[in-house]
């Protein structure tokens, strides 16, 4: 008895150009996962997958917007991984309270209350407003993004900006 | 980030902000310009790549044993002048950190839908039954702990089992289907703390009928809170089979409530003969929107949709009509999710047309994309009974196997045969959920 395993044939990309996907949304990729991680190691190791999980359907050809399929798969990656990437916030919490010489940018991040603000909400709502503010998407693209309901979408932006509201408040910045 | 997107529409966040969703949306402007990618990004990004795209299985198998055979290597993909143009950065080592064992709650369980995405999959992922036995696998095929050592002298065998939606590495619940000479009977697997406890179920939970060649398989319902199988009824007058359902909570068969616990229906638009539940998908966000059981006919290679609903008080309803019949060579059916794109179906077809040539009946895996384009990725092989195959996936990943060969199909399209020592051949497994 024969047993064999076929794999696809059909090759529509030339993988040599996969680079150049890589060029076109590599950082705005890294922007958006640093956002919702607030931990560049993090970020880095979220787009990596994002462009390893991409490339196959890419180069068969089955990917229209790959622009919008890397940014799924970015979001898609953190909140799955939300769990474990709590567990690495709990770690550089702890670093973070070790005195350290702060980078001018890391200083900066610092006095921002409103990003202060903005990573102490749950991970769902953060990205819901990471997604409207910074990447400028509608609720109805945010939904899709997210992969919930444009409903969904509009009550975590409305709770997160309340919760954000909330905390500049009690930090005396109302 | 504004690349490949749509013309900004009426709505968009970026048009004139009220004061707080203002300052947001500028700091978060201004820390993310902060962020630049390190060199080694594109290194990672392109040894990912040529990995996954360099392993191609090649199987040969002889009897029942299929063995890795060779691998072919694919050219390099990248040229050096198309390189990446990544901005300077420090070099650093990502860290992983192992995730939490959780226990199932109460109530609906909502596995996610890429809960699964991106996790190796671990040496305990796959639950196998040979027959005899009980056991976890590695997705490298290497047999894990024995959750059930069975006796081949008590005259049972395990035909097939459904792992409880929720259900984890660490914690395990699967209604498990024995079968001896007087019949079929249900046990209740649970895995929790690293004990394995296996328990029949009373006889109020236990199928009925005549005694069948095709004992009724079990399946739970995709919220964990049912399990539904098809037994004949014992009035050879009956308009149909008759679909059983029972009730299951967190600690095991029963809730309690008789109309969770006992509900039957018939199945009027079925002949009279053996199915087993292969599926059962519904949409869990929408009460009383029609889901389905996939039933597969024990006799003749057929496979239908049967609609089940769910009303607001938690009770099942059959609507009347909408039974439909798959396509003739679809046994079985599966959806993986990958990399936030669409949903991708893998069937499970027998023969070109569900008849059987001379070795047997064919087996293979195609795999259908989003413009409804099917694709054989895995052919399994002959086996003479049509009764061997299956079919199951969570998140990414996809696990079929005919009784005498077992594939697991990850998401970046990489195919592991698994083979483990021993048995009787009657190969059946399903992928667990990682904790």
């Amino acid at each position: 008895m024969a047993l064999a395993v076929a794999t696809r044939t059909s090759v529509d990309n030339d993988t040599s150009s996969f680079a150049d996907v890589f060029n076109t949304h590599h950082r705005e990729l890294l922007r958006l996962a640093w956002l919702l991680t607030g931990n560049e190691d993090l970020a880095e190791d979220v787009v990596a997958d994002a462009f390893a999980k991409v490339y196959r359907p890419w180069k068969q050809g089955r990917v229209d917007n790959v622009g919008g399929y890397l940014r799924t798969a970015v979001v898609n990656r953190v909140n799955s991984g939300f769990r474990r990437l709590a567990v690495e916030r709990r770690e550089a919490s702890k670093r973070a309270s070790e005195p350290t010489q702060g980078s001018p940018e890391q200083d900066a991040a610092d006095r921002d209350e409103v990003w202060q603000a903005l990573r102490q909400l749950p991970i769902g709502q953060r990205t819901a407003i990471v997604l409207r503010y910074w990447d400028d998407l509608t609720e109805a693209q945010a939904a899709e993004v997210m992969g919930v309901s444009v409903g969904t979408v509009k009550s975590q932006t409305a709770k997160g900006l309340a919760r954000i509201r909330h905390l500049l408040q009690k930090g005396g910045d109302a | 980030m504004t690349t490949e997107r749509d013309d900004q529409p009426a709505g968009s966040a970026s048009r004139r902000l009220p004061d707080l969703e203002r300052r947001i949306a500028d700091s978060l402007r201004n820390r993310a310009d902060d962020v630049s990618p390190t060199p080694e990004l594109w290194t990672r990004v392109e040894s990912t790549v040529n990995a996954n795209t360099r392993r191609t299985w090649i199987l040969a198998a002889a009897g029942v044993t299929a063995a890795v055979a060779a691998v072919v290597i694919v050219p390099q993909l990248f040229e050096s002048d198309s390189g990446p143009i990544v901005g300077e950065g420090p070099s650093e080592t990502p860290t992983v950190v192992a995730t939490d064992s959780e226990r199932p709650t109460d109530g609906p369980v909502e596995p996610g839908p890429s809960e699964t995405e991106d996790e190796g999959i671990s040496a305990d992922s796959i639950l196998v039954t040979d027959g005899e036995d009980l056991f976890r696998m590695g997705g490298d095929g290497t047999r894990g702990d024995t959750l059930f050592d069975g006796d081949p002298a008590d005259g049972r065998s395990i035909v097939s089992f459904s792992i409880r939606p929720g259900s984890t590495e660490a914690v395990l619940d699967a209604i498990v289907l024995f079968r001896d000479d007087d019949g079929s009977r249900f046990f209740h697997l649970r895995l929790f703390d690293g004990q394995a406890s296996l328990t029949e179920l009373p006889d109020q939970y236990q199928p009925g009928g005549p005694p069948l060649a095709e004992p009724p398989r079990p399946a739970f319902s995709p919220d964990g809170r049912h399990v539904a199988w098809v037994e004949m009824p014992d009035d050879e007058q009956a308009e149909g089979p008759t679909l059983r359902t029972i009730g299951w909570t967190d600690e095991g068969p029963g809730t309690g409530r008789p109309a969770d616990d006992n509900a039957s229906f018939t199945l009027t638009e079925l002949p009279l003969q053996a199915y087993r539940v292969e599926d059962w998908f519904w949409n869990r966000e929408q009460l009383e929107t029609p889901g389905h059981l996939v039933l597969r006919a024990a006799g003749p290679i057929e496979t239908l949709f049967v609609p089940i609903a769910r009303q607001a008080d938690g009770a099942l309803i059959l609507p009347i009509g909408g039974t439909t019949l798959l396509d003739g060579a679809v046994v079985d059916l599966a959806h993986t999710s990958c990399c936030g794109g669409l949903p991708i179906q893998h069937e499970l077809q027998v023969g070109s047309d569900g008849t059987q040539d001379a070795e047997g009946l064919v087996w293979r895996i195609v795999s259908r994309y989003e413009d409804g384009a099917g694709e054989t990725v895995v052919n399994l092989g002959a086996t003479a009974d049509p009764g061997l195959g299956w079919l199951d996936a969570i998140g990414e990943r996809a696990l079929a196997g005919h009784g005498s060969a077992m594939v697991l199909m990850e998401g970046n399209g990489e195919i592991t045969v698994l083979n483990a020592p021993g048995g009787t051949g009657m190969w059946f497994g399903a992928l667990i959920p990682p904790a």
